[in-house]
Parts: C-alpha cells; sequence; structure tokens
C-alpha cells in the first residue's frame, strides 16, 4: 500500500511541476503565453488513416483499422539545453482525428520532442487506479478499459481491426486482429528534433506526430502476417506483443 | 433527522494468526462494512444484474460454490472459485499473483469479460442512481460512490472473513481438547518429512503463498502469463486448506471432486507437467494413512465461520 502511495505521490508532485513550469501569467492581465499543440496523426502510404478506408499490406492483405487507442507519457518539449514536462499522461484515441494535445506554454524556442509510449515502470505497476482524481488519465474511469486488472498495470495500446485474407477486392473483411500490449518490459522511448519553433505571446504552433500505421504493421521487413499473428494480449504472446511494440515505436515521424 | 454517526471497528483476529495490516485509507467502520456487505451481494455489479460476489463465493461452502468452474451469465470461468478466508493476509491475489491487494482486487471480477463484465464506468452511473448507496457511501468515506468507495468497501468487508476457529485451531494453538486417533495420525504425517504437506499449506494458514506447479496439464499457464517465463507454465500460488473439507472440486481447474482424489492424486507422485515442483513425489501412502490425513483435513473445518449470519446476505 505505501508503494501504491509513494507511487500516486510521484506522479502528483510531477503533475505539479508541470503545472508550475507550464503555468504562464494569467493571460487576461499579462498575455505571456504561447500554445503549442502536439497532433498524432496516423497515415498509411502518407494519406491520414480512417476508420471507413482499407488499405493493402504487402501480404496482400486487406486492413480496416477501427481502434488506435495508446498512452503517450512523459512527453517533454525542449530546446536542447532545457526540457520542459509538456504533459505526463494522455490517453489518445488516434483514429478520428481528435488526438491532441494543446497546452500554454512560457515564451521559448523549441526544437526537441520527446514521449514514451505507455506508462513508465514507476507508474505502471503496484499502482491503484481507483486513488486517481476521476478526469486522470491513470484513473479508473479515466483510463476507460486501458488497464489488467488481473495483474495490476496499464495496457499500453490497443490496436483492433479487421481484415480481408483472400486480398480479394471488394471480399467482406471476415478476420479481426487485436493486439493488446503493455508490461514494463513494453515501455518504448523516443526522441525527435524538428525545425526551432518560438513560442511567444499569444501565439500557436502545431506540432505534428505522423505515426506510420504500414509501419506499424510491416515493420523494417518483417510484416505482422495476420494469417497468424492476429491476436495478443500481452500475456500469452509476448513475443508478438514486443514485436507489435517495436513496430510501433519506430512508427513515428515528428513534423513542426 | 441527523445523520447516523459512522463508529469504527475491530476485525477478530485469533491470538495466533499475525497481525493484520490494514491500509490507512481504509480503516474498517459499521458503514464501511455495511456498504462492502451490500456491494457484495448486489447483483448491480453484473452486467445483466444476475450475479453478485456471493453467487460464487458462499458462506456456507467458506466462500466457493461446489462448482467444478463458476458459470456466469452464461460463460463459464475458466477456474475453480477460491475460498476467499484470511485474504488480509495474503501478499498477493489472483492465482497469478498479479494484483497485490484486497483493494485492486475487487476491480478485476467487475471487469473481467468471463464474470461481471461491467465497466466501472457503467457500475458508477446505476449506484450513483441508488439514494441508499449515496448515503452509505458519504457516512463510509465521506464522499459519492466511485471507484475509491467501491474498491475500499469491498475491500473492507472481505478483511472480515477470518476463519481460525477450526478443530485444528482449537486442539493445537488453544489446547482445548484432542484430535481422535486417526486425526492424531493424519497430523502426523502432514507434518511429516513423508508427505511434505506442510512445507506449501505451511501454518497458520496452511499456505505458503509460494507458487507451485503439481504437474497438472490442462494448458493453463498460470503464473507464466505474469512472467513470460516458461518454466513459470503451470505454477500457481499455493491455496490455503482451511475449510478444505467443503471447498470441493479442488485444484485451480476444479478437476478433482474429493479429498480422496487429490490425496491419491499426491500419493502417485502429482501429473505428468514438465514444471512440477520436486517436492511432488510418490508417497507410498497405505489405505489407513490416505484415511488419516482426510479425517485430519476435516478438523480444518472452521463450522463457526461458515455459519456466521453477519457474513450471510441480509434479507
Amino acid at each position: 500500500m505505501q508503494v501504491i502511495q509513494s507511487t500516486v505521490y510521484k506522479f502528483l508532485v510531477l503533475v505539479l511541476i508541470a503545472i508550475v513550469f507550464n503555468s504562464c501569467r494569467d493571460q487576461a492581465q499579462n498575455a505571456t503565453c504561447g500554445q503549442v499543440t502536439i497532433k498524432f496523426i496516423p497515415v498509411w502510404n502518407g494519406q491520414v488513416v480512417t476508420i471507413d478506408s482499407i488499405y493493402t499490406n504487402s501480404l496482400n492483405q486487406r486492413i480496416r483499422f477501427e481502434n488506435i487507442t495508446t498512452y503517450f507519457s512523459s512527453i517533454y518539449i525542449g530546446n536542447g539545453i532545457d526540457s520542459i514536462l509538456f504533459s505526463q499522461v494522455e490517453l489518445l484515441q488516434l483514429l478520428g482525428g481528435q488526438a491532441t494535445v494543446t497546452k500554454n506554454m512560457e515564451p521559448g524556442t523549441y526544437s526537441k520532442l520527446s514521449f514514451g509510449l505507455g506508462i513508465p515502470p514507476e507508474l505502471n505497476k503496484n499502482v491503484d487506479p481507483s486513488v486517481y482524481p476521476n478526469a486522470s488519465p491513470l484513473s479508473v474511469q479515466g483510463s476507460n478499459g486501458m488497464f489488467w486488472y488481473w495483474n495490476t498495470g496499464y495496457i499500453f495500446f490497443k490496436l483492433d481491426g479487421r481484415a480481408d485474407l483472400t486480398g480479394t477486392s471488394n471480399a467482406p473483411l471476415l478476420n479481426t486482429f487485436a493486439f493488446h500490449c503493455g508490461d514494463d518490459p513494453l515501455y518504448r522511448e523516443r526522441a525527435f528534433s524538428f525545425a526551432t519553433i518560438h513560442s511567444e505571446d499569444l501565439t500557436s504552433h502545431e506540432i505534428t506526430v505522423y505515426v506510420d500505421m504500414q509501419l506499424l504493421m510491416e515493420g523494417d521487413n518483417d510484416p505482422i502476417d495476420l494469417s497468424t499473428d492476429y491476436f495478443t494480449h500481452t500475456t500469452g504472446n509476448f513475443a508478438l506483443a514486443e514485436r507489435v511494440t517495436n513496430h510501433f515505436a519506430n512508427a513515428f515521424n515528428v513534423v513542426p | 433527522m441527523a445523520e447516523k454517526k459512522d463508529k469504527i471497528i475491530t476485525y477478530q483476529i485469533p491470538s495466533f494468526f499475525p497481525k493484520m495490516d490494514i491500509p490507512a485509507d481504509n480503516i474498517p467502520s459499521e458503514a464501511r462494512m455495511e456498504l462492502g456487505k451490500k456491494l457484495f451481494y448486489d447483483v448491480q455489479l453484473s452486467k445483466n444484474q444476475t450475479h453478485h460476489c456471493g453467487s460464487c463465493h458462499v458462506v456456507s461452502a467458506a466462500f466457493t460454490d461446489g462448482q467444478r468452474v463458476s458459470v456466469i451469465q452464461e460463460n463459464s470461468v475458466n477456474r475453480n472459485a477460491p475460498t476467499l478466508v484470511n485474504l488480509a493476509w495474503s501478499p498477493y491475489l489472483m492465482a497469478e499473483g498479479g494484483v497485490p491487494n484486497l483493494e485492486l482486487q475487487a476491480l478485476a471480477p467487475i471487469h473481467e469479460s468471463h464474470e461481471f463484465n461491467l465497466s466501472m464506468q457503467e457500475l458508477i452511473l446505476r449506484l450513483q442512481e441508488n439514494e441508499e448507496y449515496q448515503l452509505l457511501s458519504q457516512r463510509a468515506y465521506q464522499r459519492p460512490i466511485d471507484a475509491f468507495v467501491i474498491t475500499r468497501a469491498l475491500a473492507c468487508f472481505q478483511r472480515s472473513f477470518i476463519s481460525g476457529d477450526s478443530k485444528f485451531d482449537r486442539v493445537y494453538y488453544l489446547k482445548q481438547g484432542n484430535f481422535s486417533a486417526s486425526e492424531q495420525r493424519g497430523f502426523d504425517l502432514f507434518f511429516s518429512e513423508q508427505t511434505q504437506c506442510s512445507s506449501c499449506h505451511a501454518l497458520p494458514f496452511f499456505t505458503s503463498y509460494e507458487f507451485a506447479s503439481l504437474g497438472l496439464t490442462d494448458g493453463d499457464e498460470g503464473l507464466k502469463r505474469k512472467t513470460y517465463l516458461e518454466e513459470d507454465a503451470g505454477k500457481f500460488k499455493t491455496p490455503t486448506l482451511r475449510n478444505i473439507e467443503i471447498t470441493g472440486p479442488y485444484m485451480h481447474n476444479g478437476s478433482f471432486g474429493s479429498l480422496v482424489e487429490v490425496i491419491e492424486f499426491y500419493n502417485a507422485g502429482g501429473g505428468p507437467g514438465r514444471y512440477k515442483s520436486n517436492k511432488i513425489i510418490p508417497m507410498s501412502l497405505t489405505e489407513q494413512e490416505k484415511q488419516d490425513l482426510v479425517a485430519f483435513l476435516k478438523t480444518l473445518t472452521d463450522w463457526n465461520f461458515v455459519q456466521n449470519a453477519k457474513l450471510v446476505r441480509s434479507e
């Protein structure tokens, strides 16, 4: 229990630090804040992935994505010298164009972005989600089913969809796939550089993080064959969970 | 009308049990116990509103249900319902030990698709509509009913499932009365090098809480689900033997219907599974010795506990 309380305490301290560092002076009194938005966009062959579209992989399997719910954590923006905690944890549905996080930022110059895919170990295991405020993405309500209740810890991402394995145009997508991955060994950190932005008074900037779904499904010449590798809840098929996670972690590309 | 004030209570713990660790945010009180019991027996916890915790954890069967595996909302749970006694001392919960405390454990059956299959959001919406729950929640935890309250109250009630008043306890710990000759021979065997029963089913809870494989080969990966280690395949947390007489069928999959079958299994050296514990070896027990072991195991039944009206569903 003390471990749990300590973990929650650490989380709340980090949130407080984030608030302190991110809290610009009241814009109404003294407008000094710039606004930065990080937007996550899934793409396939350069086109935005939509829930209605069907994509064909290198194995001639036709795929439709229905759910790409993902935890991002320890999101930092910096300039190579200073680094500011942008957000401790976000839970985003990447489909549908709403996967954005917007924060007020102190005026500054930013050219670095880093984040974790999933939840870092210190916030993942021995955590009681019921002690977080309901609005927190780590709470029972806020996590929205992204928690392993039989083996406490968060589900880092859920990638669900349907597939047709015949490769026949217009054939119904009769097969399903589900990759629900999450456990301490699957936490991945990524860091990126982008063209410098200057966050100044009342200016807004957008950093776009593209998720190459083709790369996620195929890796670096390691396509996931949905006729055999179509299901993992991490346990039972950890190897597949690790493979999909590694593909996912390598599928990000940042454009300011 | 003045709001009824809550009152802190204490769990009745046998003198020979260790101290119980109770989370600071869940000190037992009358209101917390009342709320926990109400939740434990409320079918609103299940999606189809057909089952409650007590459906599969029946007091008279030491909080088991007599089934090989439970059937909930037309779904079979893939494991035998475990007894819930003395959970307050368990260092981890679930067969793989994946849940660190009773508060968190309450979340598992609610969300599990083969059990209650209900989201916490939906459950809270249901309970928020009930004025009695709202009043109890405020009285017990000084907040509206939410995940925190539900998990705490259920844990508070379950910590009261303390079973330590069996014939064994009275004879061995309290020096009251004697075993029969057969029970005494069974006691001696149980704690002998020959059987090594007590090396895993250790006092005072008749479990060491360690993980072990008995060599059963039903495909359930057990601890491997949590650790991903091949050598953990088929290992499960050692269950308590308290009240074992009335908690059959036995094993994680309910594959043995009687204590005699269980002893025959051990006597033969367990199952053929690859990662079987090296403590499971043929024992060469005589028929008399098998009967004596059964006689001893029956002294572990706490009849006062399984007939405790305070634990039964309130009408």
